[in-house]
């Protein structure tokens, strides 16, 4: 909400400047985005004399001159259409280059045929007052040359102030002058509203047909309104001072009774009702053409107020354009109501209309109000625009109108919320700042709370107005006194720390990327799962949830591949969804690429790409950190290679992918063809089962070397499990120190080089024993694999 | 006899001080000590003699065979050395750069994280985490927000289609958390959030951590005491921090944190004493226990700590920009 200072200060003026006032309102809630002049955007306008004017157009009505024009620095020229320009006159010129409001800035221009160098303002056009008849007319005294905002004292402050939801009481200059007061222990001084007399007898008929969305709606009827009257300019700088625009001087009256009381009001022009008033609910597929011009079908429910049969208006949002104030409106049908918060909210984002009536009818009126408003309206319609005014009609149903309320705030209660005692007298001076009455008794206060005041209703609320007025900075600062007990059940740091504190040690640089990215790429990666899809995403490329953390992945390596990085290696730690059998799956992966060296650029390196064992060394690392067995079968992923390209798996199951990106998907991303990618479900790094510690055994190990010649079809993974199994109880450790092909070896044969290191853990190992098993062990590989020593 | 032995010693330490290769010691060795070595043989001789003459037989031999070895081992040694000597008349420039392996690292928001959660795990808090895919109740109506209700509009929520949602903060894992145990409670919940809006200050999706404290006897006094020890654990320094009045539908009283910072007062983090209608909503009897809740953006937290101005850059992923905070 946006509110005019000297408007606030109008009720009520503490001794404090501005920036302390706007310090006040943050320390009670009610944050103050920034201040800035009401007449921000107003600059390069100054005072100036009319020295010449000759006649340039002057048939069908018009009245075109080009005027001679002393700025106090300068004479310029200036095309000008008003009618009471004349020589000798003082007006308001706007230079090229001047702005008058955000939008509307001065430009030089040709106009009939001349040129025009800035141009003469109307009070209109400067926002100072609704008079756009002609240029605006200056004192003679004011000085050639200075800012019109000075010379005129256009130096009011617009306080913007983000308020929370609860606090539609302070929708108004009313309820913030009355935080000010609490504040500062001022009176606020309210308007006196008196009761306009009824200067003739004619009412409309309204009917409540809905009236736990209406529990009271008043209506007046101020009949032979002077159509050409304007809106004074003390009313036009106080609207534009809460950040509206004039309008006409009737909807003008009924915004600023609203940014005054807080009360929105609607004016109908009384020639469009037909009967009378109905307030009822929509029936669907009813129609209405907005004051906006936009016109909406309603579904059933919505509260409306009709003339019987024809929708006139949205309750408490906007109302139609039938039913509007027009220029020559005559008479018109002032609408001051009630309605339930509950039976509005919703509505202005159902339909996308959000106003300045919905917005405070959302949050909340003071059900009391509406007498006042009303006549209040009345009021300062007939100081605008004159008219005769009728009675008020009142339509109402008490039972249906919140009633008041009483919280009862327990005194311990409220230290112990507090952490710390706020005295009785204190507590009962602050509610009673805040217009509450109070009755207290030994243990507690029975607090009446004021009908504005519609955000309160439990004892937590009063404890916060208790510390809110008492000063949240007041309040000391205590530590938790607390048990400690050793929990279980949840974690002391994070599960994915250890795993991905590995892949960053293995030259990984870890990055973040959106959970959505773009449906299409979403499917091409990963065909088969359906993704949960966004149904309001922020733009289409996020309007997928992320099956898999590659398509991130190569987004961020190609951002810096385009940035001159040839060698980038990323992993990103996060959710992947899915859709599988109807439910929502959301499991953590992990996930890297890698392409251009395999080590960094050194005078000792032989410069090598980063390869598939490369990457694979990679995930020897990160894998071991499960201390599980683990086997590779080739991968059957649609992004990677099918040649070069493994599937991890445990006993328990498939752990990850790995290898070559497909070649199709690293030229269409136009990546690096020798791109290496993983994928490994973060979950079994989560709970990494405790290692059971084994005794080393003192006996000495025996090494013995196997060059064995295989059909090159064999994975070496198969010889290997051979070899495990064989010697389970003796082997230390295996190693491949060699794989060969080509000369003195067969085709479609290789040469293996196998290290086997044995150990007994029970005795020292005899040549007779390893001679045996290997034996054994040969004869196993051959009958299975095929296989020769060389 | 005698004399045959003491040539034999005599011959064999100089031949072994003058060995000046392990070759020529290990061909001495075998000579001497081996199967067929010379004194290998005279001790296998030894049987032959007279019984009465083959225990100071043996000795003599025995002590020649000991001086033999010593003399091995010490020469071996003394060559083992004079080989390394030769080697530190060898020099390298030892300003060449080493041999370099990548360099890798921890986002800086995941590095925020992680001290996040071991300032608050050393003060006795545990770590909860949940799903990002939510429901209306867990995300909303748990936490005292209905449908409709104005501050809806502060969380500009990401539906999908199925009419999930994507949490719009992490208190849903409070939630389920409060749901699930008893109190005490003292959890800390990190994760990814998101809600619609990108600009300078904002990404559809960022980072939050949480806290809940549910005991008796919990008090604004105490939350004020934990906010300010943690900012000043955080920030390594004595933070000018300000409480403001604020509101949210799960927290009443509910308070917004300030710091001060070179451009004045900035916006930190949003807490309050949790409201009673959560705490039943969780089945937590809000006569016996009270409780308070803060949470804040882990990537705002980032930018404050690292003097970042655009929180967009946090998730570029520039490697450039990554590995400066690595």
């Amino acid at each position: 909400m946006k509110i005019s200072e000297k408007w606030l200060r109008s009720w009520a003026d503490p001794a404090v400047n501005t920036e302390q006032l706007c310090d006040q309102l943050t320390n009670l809630g009610l944050e103050v985005d920034g201040c800035v002049s009401s007449y921000e955007h107003l600059s390069g306008v100054s005072v100036a004399e009319i020295k010449s004017v000759e006649t340039l157009d002057d048939t069908d009505g018009k009245f075109i001159t080009t005027c001679t024009v002393d700025t106090g620095t300068d004479r310029v020229q200036v095309v000008c259409g008003a009618p009471n320009v004349r020589v000798g006159m003082k007006s308001a010129y706007a230079k090229a280059g001047a702005s008058l409001n955000e939008r509307d800035r001065v430009e030089k221009v040709r106009v009939y045929g001349e040129e025009s160098d800035g141009m003469l303002c109307s009070g209109a056009e400067l926002g100072i007052s609704s008079d756009a008849s002609g240029i605006l007319e200056l004192a003679d005294d004011l000085a050639l040359g200075r800012d019109v905002k000075d010379a005129l004292g256009l130096n009011d402050v617009m306080i913007d102030i983000d308020l929370t939801p609860n606090r539609g009481d302070c929708l108004s200059v009313r309820g913030i002058a009355r935080e000010i007061g609490v504040v500062n222990r001022l009176s606020v001084n309210e308007e006196v509203i008196e009761k306009v007399p009824p200067r003739n007898a004619q009412e409309l008929p309204i009917k409540l047909a809905n009236t736990i969305g209406c529990p009271r709606y008043l209506g007046r009827v101020v009949t032979n309104i002077n159509s050409s009257a304007s809106t004074p300019d003390w009313m036009v700088q106080r609207l534009v001072g809460c950040g509206l625009r004039p309008i006409d001087p009737v909807v003008d009256v009924t915004n600023y009774v609203m940014l005054e009381l807080g009360q929105p009001l609607h004016a109908f022009d009384l020639a469009n009702i037909r009967s009378g008033i109905v307030v009822r609910d929509a029936r669907a597929g009813e129609k209405l053409k907005l004051l906006d011009g936009t016109e909406i079908k309603f579904d059933a429910g919505t509260l409306l107020i009709t003339d019987g049969d024809t929708p006139l208006a949205i309750a408490g949002v906007m109302g139609g354009e039938r039913s509007g104030i027009q220029e020559d409106t005559k008479d018109v049908f002032l609408e001051c109501a009630y309605f339930s918060p509950d039976t509005i909210v919703g509505i202005p984002r159902q339909y996308g209309l959000q106003t300045d009536a919905s917005m405070r009818y959302e949050r909340g009126v003071d059900p009391d109000l509406q007498l006042r408003a009303i006549e209040r309206a009345t009021y300062l319609l007939c100081e605008v625009v004159g008219g005769e005014p009728g009675p008020v009609t009142v339509a109402e149903s008490s039972a249906d109108l919140p009633d008041e309320r009483e919280i009862v705030l327990r005194k311990d209660r409220l230290e112990m919320l507090i952490g710390e005692r706020i005295g009785d007298a204190e507590v009962e001076d602050i509610f009673t700042r805040l217009g509450f009455i109070i009755e207290s008794d030994e243990h507690s206060w029975r607090v009446g709370i004021p009908s504005y005041r519609f955000d309160l209703s439990i004892e937590e609320d009063l404890v916060e107005e208790v510390c809110r007025v008492h000063g949240y900075n007041q309040i000391g600062a205590s530590h938790p006194i607390a048990s400690l007990p050793f929990d279980v059940d949840l974690d002391r740091v994070s599960e994915s720390l250890s795993v991905r504190s590995r892949i960053a040690e293995l030259g990984y640089f870890e990055v973040i990327n959106y959970s959505f990215i773009e449906r299409d790429l979403n499917d091409r990666f990963v065909p088969g799962f359906q993704a949960p899809q966004v149904e309001n995403p922020i733009a289409s490329q996020y309007a997928s949830m992320r099956k898999s953390l590659i398509p991130g992945l190569i987004a961020s390596a190609r951002h810096n591949l385009s940035r001159q990085q040839e060698t980038v290696r990323l992993f990103e730690h996060g959710k992947c969804f899915a859709i599988a059998g109807g439910d929502t799956l959301q499991e953590d992966r992990l996930a890297g690429i890698a392409f251009g060296a395999s080590r960094p650029e050194g005078w000792a390196e032989v410069h090598r790409g980063v390869d598939f064992y490369d990457m694979k060394g990679d995930l020897e690392r990160i894998t071991a950190l499960l201390s599980m067995d683990l086997t590779y079968q080739r991968s059957k992923k649609a992004f990677l290679h099918p040649g070069q390209a493994a599937c991890i798996s445990t006993e328990l199951g498939t752990i990850g992918d790995f290898g070559k990106l497909h070649p199709e998907i690293t030229m269409a991303m136009e990546l690096p063809e020798q791109t290496y990618v993983f994928e490994l479900y973060a979950e079994p790094f989560a709970k990494i089962a405790a290692r059971i510690a084994e005794h080393v055994a003192p006996f000495p190990y025996v090494r013995r070397d196997l060059a064995l010649l295989v059909d090159d079809e064999i994975p070496v993974q198969n010889l290997c499990s051979v070899i495990r199994e064989e010697l389970s109880d003796l082997l230390a450790d295996l190693t491949v120190f060699d794989v060969y092909q080509g000369e003195n070896v067969d085709a479609h044969k290789k040469s293996i080089g196998l290290g086997l290191l044995l150990q007994d853990k029970r005795t020292t190992l005899t040549d007779e024993t390893v001679a045996t098993r290997m034996e054994s062990l040969l004869s196993r590989l051959t009958s299975e694999f095929n296989v020769t020593q060389r | 006899m005698a004399t045959e032995l003491d040539t034999l010693r005599t011959d064999a330490l100089a031949r072994i001080a003058e060995a000046d290769t392990d070759r020529m010691l290990e061909e001495l060795r075998v000579g001497y000590l081996g199967r067929n070595g010379q004194i290998t043989q005279r001790l296998k001789a030894i049987r032959t003699l007279p019984k009465e003459d083959r225990p100071s037989a043996g000795a003599a031999i025995n002590a020649v065979k000991t001086a033999i070895e010593t003399a091995l081992e010490e020469q071996n040694e003394t060559l083992i050395r004079k080989a390394r000597s030769s080697n530190l008349t060898e020099a390298i420039d030892v300003t060449l750069p080493g041999r370099q392996r990548f360099g890798g690292g921890h986002h800086p928001v995941n590095q925020t994280i992680t001290r996040i959660e071991s300032i608050f795990v050393a003060a006795g808090y545990r770590i909860a985490v949940g799903p990002e895919i939510e429901d209306d109740y867990h995300n909303f109506e748990a936490l005292n927000i209905p449908a409709n209700h104005p501050a809806r509009a502060m969380h500009d929520t990401f539906y999908l289609t199925d009419g999930s949602l994507l949490r719009t903060h992490t208190s849903p894992v409070q939630v389920r958390v409060m749901k699930k145990m008893p109190p005490p409670i003292r959890i800390i919940c990190p994760g990814r959030v998101y809600r619609k809006d990108l600009d300078r200050t904002h990404t559809p999706m960022f980072h939050q951590v949480e806290g809940l404290v549910i005991d008796k006897g919990i008090s604004f006094a105490d939350l004020k005491g934990t906010v300010l020890g943690f900012l000043n654990e955080y920030f390594e320094r004595e933070v000018e921090v300000r409480f403001r009045p604020s509101y949210f539908p799960f927290t009443e009283p509910s308070a917004e944190v300030d710091i001060m910072g070179a451009k004045g007062w900035t916006e930190i983090m949003g807490c309050g004493m949790v409201h009673p209608n959560v705490l039943s909503e969780c089945g937590i009897d809000t006569e016996t226990y009270s409780g308070f809740a803060f949470g804040f953006g882990a990537d705002r937290m980032t930018m404050l700590k690292y003097g970042i101005d655009d929180l967009r850059m946090l998730f570029e992923n520039d490697v450039r920009f990554l590995q400066q905070l690595a």
